[in-house]
């Protein structure tokens, strides 16, 4: 030491493990964006997957002469069913009808909507 | 008393370990997330092209008759109407006119008619390709419906 001055080189122990706890904090953060993107990816392509069911379902229905809910529900079950998106939980395919228009849906397990038409008659 | 300077061996030691598990760590994050960043646009892109491919081949089948459907594995044919694969094309031809659409990459395509009882025929085109998470590989497989006229 010389006049008040602490002649120091290199670091303690102490500062490297803070510098290690804020680098593993960075890369936590890095971590839980990354898994955000791959959510974002398979739900872009999940919806991707339930629009093109439901362009199928259409384009059936309007080649019927005559159809009505049951003729819906079933080749909306059998286009699901054809996807990549059925063999899981994760959506399942949804028809309601309000006595004028049928509102066709692939819907998530916690109810949203991942997909959805209405057809009018 | 006596002077110190830089490390002693065993914090040498110990900053090197630490050292290279950070820098292991994040080498593999970093490459994650390159990975991650390229399969996400080659989705896009996929994602992307199938509603042209879907467009086109709806518009093409729509109209044609039901009566006059033919395919095999790698054609359908309606009339003069023909659509086959040609490397990363689908290729649409009507008499003199000829359309190729951009298939989503590494994709092939099969084409079927489905004529069940009861129902409207309809002719399907079965898009699949494979696509890559990390060290496992994922099979899509997209089905086209189109049907034709006067059903």
């Amino acid at each position: 030491m010389s006049g008040g001055y602490r002649n120091r080189a290199g670091h303690t122990i102490l500062e490297l493990i803070a510098a290690a706890g804020i680098l593993a904090v960075v890369m936590s953060c890095f971590s839980v964006a990354l898994r955000g993107v791959y959510e974002m990816e398979q739900r872009c392509v999940a919806e991707n997957r339930g629009i093109v069911v439901l362009n199928n379902v259409v384009v059936r229905l309007a080649a019927e002469p005559e159809w009505d809910r049951g003729t819906a529900e079933g080749l909306l079950a059998d286009e699901f069913a054809r996807s990549d998106l059925a063999g899981g939980t994760r959506y399942h395919p949804s028809c309601a009808w309000d006595g004028s228009t049928l509102r066709l849906a692939v819907v998530r397990r916690d109810g949203g909507s991942l997909a959805d038409v209405e057809v009018g008659r | 008393m006596r002077r110190r300077e830089g490390f002693s061996l065993t914090e040498m030691l110990a900053v090197i370990a630490v050292l290279t598990v950070v820098l292991s760590v994040t080498g593999r994050f970093f490459a994650d997330g390159w990975k991650g960043m390229r399969r996400v646009l080659v989705r896009a892109e996929n994602n992307q092209r199938l509603p042209f491919v879907m467009r086109s081949w709806q518009d093409s089948v729509s109209v044609s008759s039901p009566e006059s459907w033919e395919a095999s594995a790698d054609r359908f044919r309606a009339g003069a109407m023909t659509a086959r694969q040609t490397g990363p094309h689908l290729v649409i031809s009507n008499g003199d006119s000829k359309r190729a659409v951009l298939l989503p990459r590494g994709s092939h395509c099969a084409f079927t008619i489905e004529r069940e009882p009861g129902r409207a025929p309809c002719a399907v085109m079965t898009v699949t390709w494979d696509s890559r998470y990390s060290n496992r590989r994922e099979a899509n497989t997209v089905r086209l419906v189109a049907c034709g006229r006067g059903q």
